[in-house]
């Protein structure tokens, strides 16, 4: 049976242009559920150890999971060899994408190979034919979406695509739907723009795959739509549905958790000045839902005079804290301009953020002078020159080639101590939190400096698929958000999984991901624990308001670290013991961990 | 000579646009109603468009225009798209409806009114069209569901007056490009975003 799931993925090879189907291996899906989890299995056993990040031999995997599609639920994920890290990257989004490769009848896409000229996957039900994009090259993404429309005439396909970063092979690149739902993190549009691959079109006409249990899935589901127009929901996910997650502005500072001027404080004077209800007032004019959802947490914006007038965008809460509260950018036309520029040319905000506030800070040490960068006078809080700045990364034109290769590229050729403040872990630079807020997240992390994605909890929900955001929608009877998720993924798949049988999977993938970064070699940094680290700054003690006399000290960390490594069966060097590879059924990764060094 | 004045509907479908978030939960309860327990948005007689710039969400479902410009369309005999003029709402005879090969109601639709016909081939190849869940409703009235299960209140089941009705039967195009216009004028016919270099 599979119910829940389509039942088959598409095996595209750019190289050859061949398009293959295979079936979705349902034992391996007992065990492995979907998206992120089964995505890091098949890039496993479809890789070998070592290959470039950038060449043919990387796969894009774009993957759903069995519960992708219903009520909260509309989310997907991207898996692939991470050209940042050089490790496993993978990147979710939401959307309306998702239901549509669905409803085409697939469970997932893995390309492979590179393409001679650029070119773009058509998928529409059972056909699937690789068009010519060589009119779309060069094109933004919201560009790039309105022309495929148009050139297919079907105004219900759904694009994912990359702008001019992903091809230029900017490895902060990132794949981009409807404008602003971004695969953000680790280099997705890179690996798509290293294939030529410069969009995917979905359209899917068959509906939602059979439901093991319809009766009580519709009952579910009718439960939460009735649920989201009662005013319990208005209580539970009042934030996210008046504010989005851009309410995170204020409050972060009120509680000394937001990230200034390259992490050196948590709180600001001037914070209110940016986010929240005075974006809401001034520049919201829409709300924006992904499929099924009743929450809408995203709020689309535009500014309405001034230099960047006639911006559209729409502006979350970990990119726009890392482009503008990091680079003191309080300035909030200029916070909707540069995220709707990182979004429109296809730009991880969040990490070029990162990337520009560190430029910042050797600029004020001079480790980098004016004439390194190409005459911008990059101050803090200049806006003018970040957006320059973010411009010459996106197109790689000169200091921005040097930037556009990630922290991992560019810190050993500047040198000079300046990975002292390079807010980064494995060449990912931080999400939108202070470190002692997310402890030792951000380092053991297996993709590098981002929060949430080292927790089991992470990998059930980016494994079943379904929003955290969303978590609020409790039908009568639940008790959190998960719970009715978990309830819905036994009524849609008909399997009887139990909170334990949860934590099983979220600590295989987390147990999986992490020894793929072993066989890679833990991208030259070995053992893990070698790499599983932070700046020197990231210990450094808050000063100013609410952050004052917060600190997340070294012992600390170490502490966090082994304690977590412990937890999650991995001795002291952050290697997993055989035995736990057995526990989890990972046994098929021990010969290449011997071969890789793991244990010597 | 008395000026006859034509009925006019006590109530109708109103969608207010700009509140539309795009989550498309109006088409998962329209297929509910009509179709039992799917989940197809390609039955649904409401369709969400996404149209740039923004891409602001536009929620298109048939209008039950008075002059029903589709019925004089329909080459069959009697015509199986009809208006019923004591529900004022667009009826379709299944059975008879010559579907997505004939598609003249739909290409009407499409060329004057807002485009909300369409068909899918092959179990359900008639003119799928909104009939304002009739029979839903106390004593065999229409009761759109569609308006029920809307989380952001987009729809108004009221007077022709509520909402924002004026934009009767307009095309997606063009609600899209007045919402924008409303919201910053120039931009409804390209996305502005000013270069660095212009800065």
């Amino acid at each position: 049976m599979v119910n829940g799931y389509a039942g088959k993925y598409l095996d595209v090879n750019l190289t050859d242009g061949s398009i293959k189907t295979f079936p979705t291996d349902m034992d391996l899906a007992r065990k492995m559920v979907g998206g992120l989890t089964y995505g890091l299995y098949l890039l496993w056993k479809r890789t070998k150890p070592g290959m470039n990040p950038l060449g043919p031999e990387n796969l894009l995997i774009v993957n759903t999971g069995p519960i992708s599609g219903l009520v909260g639920t509309s989310r997907g994920t991207a898996v692939f060899k991470s050209p940042l890290t050089g490790l496993m990257g993978h990147a979710e989004s939401g959307g309306h994408w998702t239901s549509e490769l669905k409803f085409a009848g697939y469970d997932g896409i893995v390309v492979s190979g590179r393409a001679e000229e650029p070119i773009y996957l058509y998928v529409k039900d059972d056909q699937a034919e690789i068009r010519s994009a060589k009119d779309l090259w060069g094109k933004t993404t919201s560009q790039t979406e309105q022309a495929i429309v148009e050139e297919l005439k079907d105004p219900f396909t759904q694009v994912i695509s990359i702008g001019p970063a992903g091809e230029h092979l900017c490895r902060e690149a990132c794949i981009i739907h409807t404008g602003w739902h971004a695969f953000a993190r680790t280099g997705g549009g890179c690996v798509m723009g290293s294939k030529n691959l410069k969009a995917i079109a979905l359209r899917g006409t068959k509906g939602f795959p059979s439901l093991a249990d319809p009766e009580k899935s519709y009952e579910l589901l009718d439960n939460t739509i009735a649920y989201a127009q009662s005013d319990a929901m208005r209580q539970s996910l009042w934030r996210n549905r008046t504010q989005g997650s851009q309410a995170s502005h204020v409050s972060a500072g009120d509680e000394g958790r937001g990230i200034f001027k390259n992490f050196e404080e948590g709180d600001h004077p001037m914070v209110s000045q940016v986010g929240g209800p005075r974006q809401l007032a001034r520049n919201r004019v829409m709300d924006a839902a992904c499929y099924l959802c009743p929450v809408g947490c995203l709020h689309l914006s535009v500014v309405r005079s001034g230099r960047f007038a006639g911006t559209w965008g729409q502006p979350d809460w970990d990119s726009s804290a890392n482009l503008t509260q990091q680079t003191l950018v309080l300035d909030l036309d200029g916070l909707i301009y540069l995220n709707a520029l990182c979004d429109d040319y296809g730009l991880d905000a969040e990490g070029v953020g990162g990337v520009v506030a560190w430029t910042m800070e050797a600029y004020e040490k001079g480790i980098l002078t004016k004439e390194d960068l190409d005459g911008l006078d990059l101050t803090w809080g200049n806006v003018d020159a970040e957006a320059k700045l973010i411009w010459k990364i996106i197109h790689r034109e000169g200091v921005g080639n040097l930037l556009a290769d990630g922290f991992k590229g560019f810190l050993p050729k500047v040198g000079k101590g300046s990975e002292k403040f390079a807010m980064e872990s494995k060449g990912v630079g931080f999400g939108g939190y202070q470190p002692w807020l997310f402890k030792e997240s951000y380092a053991v992390s297996n993709i590098g400096g981002h929060h949430n994605t080292e927790t089991p909890g992470s990998y059930v929900s980016n494994s079943l698929l379904y929003c955290v955001f969303a978590g609020g929608l409790m039908p009568q009877g639940f008790r959190s958000g998960a719970d009715y998720y978990y309830a819905l993924f036994n009524a849609v798949t008909g399997w009887d999984f139990r909170r334990e049988d949860f934590d099983t999977l979220g600590t295989t993938g987390v147990t999986l991901g992490r020894a793929y970064n072993i066989r890679e070699g833990y991208g030259g940094v070995m053992p893990p624990s070698e790499a599983d680290t932070y700046p020197e700054k990231a210990h450094h003690r808050l000063t100013y308001g609410a952050s004052k006399g917060k600190e997340y000290k070294k012992e600390e960390f170490l502490a966090d670290r082994a304690k977590y490594y412990n937890g999650m069966g991995y001795d002291e060097r952050g290697v997993p013991t055989k035995e736990t590879l057995k526990k989890y059924g990972l046994e098929f990764t021990i010969k290449e961990l011997e071969k890789a060094g793991a244990w010597d | 000579m008395a000026v006859r004045i034509p009925p006019t509907p006590r109530k109708q479908l109103n969608p207010v646009h700009m509140r539309c978030t795009g989550c498309r939960l109006c088409e998962y309860a329209c297929v509910k109603q009509h179709y039992g327990n799917v989940i197809n948005p390609e039955l649904s007689r409401v369709r969400v468009y996404l149209m740039y710039p923004g891409p602001l969400a536009i929620p298109i479902q048939c209008s039950n225009c008075m002059d029903h410009p589709c019925t004089e369309a329909c080459p069959v005999d009697p015509p199986v798209i009809t208006y019923d003029e004591k529900k004022f709402i667009i009826k379709v005879d299944k059975e008879r409806c010559l579907g997505q090969r004939c598609g003249r109601c739909a290409e009407t639709c499409r060329k004057e009114r807002s485009g909300a016909i369409h068909y899918y081939p092959p179990e359900h190849d008639y003119a799928i069209v909104c009939d304002q869940c009739d029979g839903a409703g106390p004593n065999g009235q229409p009761d759109p569901q569609c308006a029920k299960a809307c989380p952001f209140n987009v729809f108004f089941y009221s007077s022709p007056v509520g909402g924002e009705g004026w934009r009767y039967a307009w095309p997606p195009e063009r609600i899209a490009q007045d919402l924008a216009e409303r919201f910053k004028p120039g931009t409804a016919k390209k996305r502005v975003l000013p270069l660095p270099s212009e800065l």
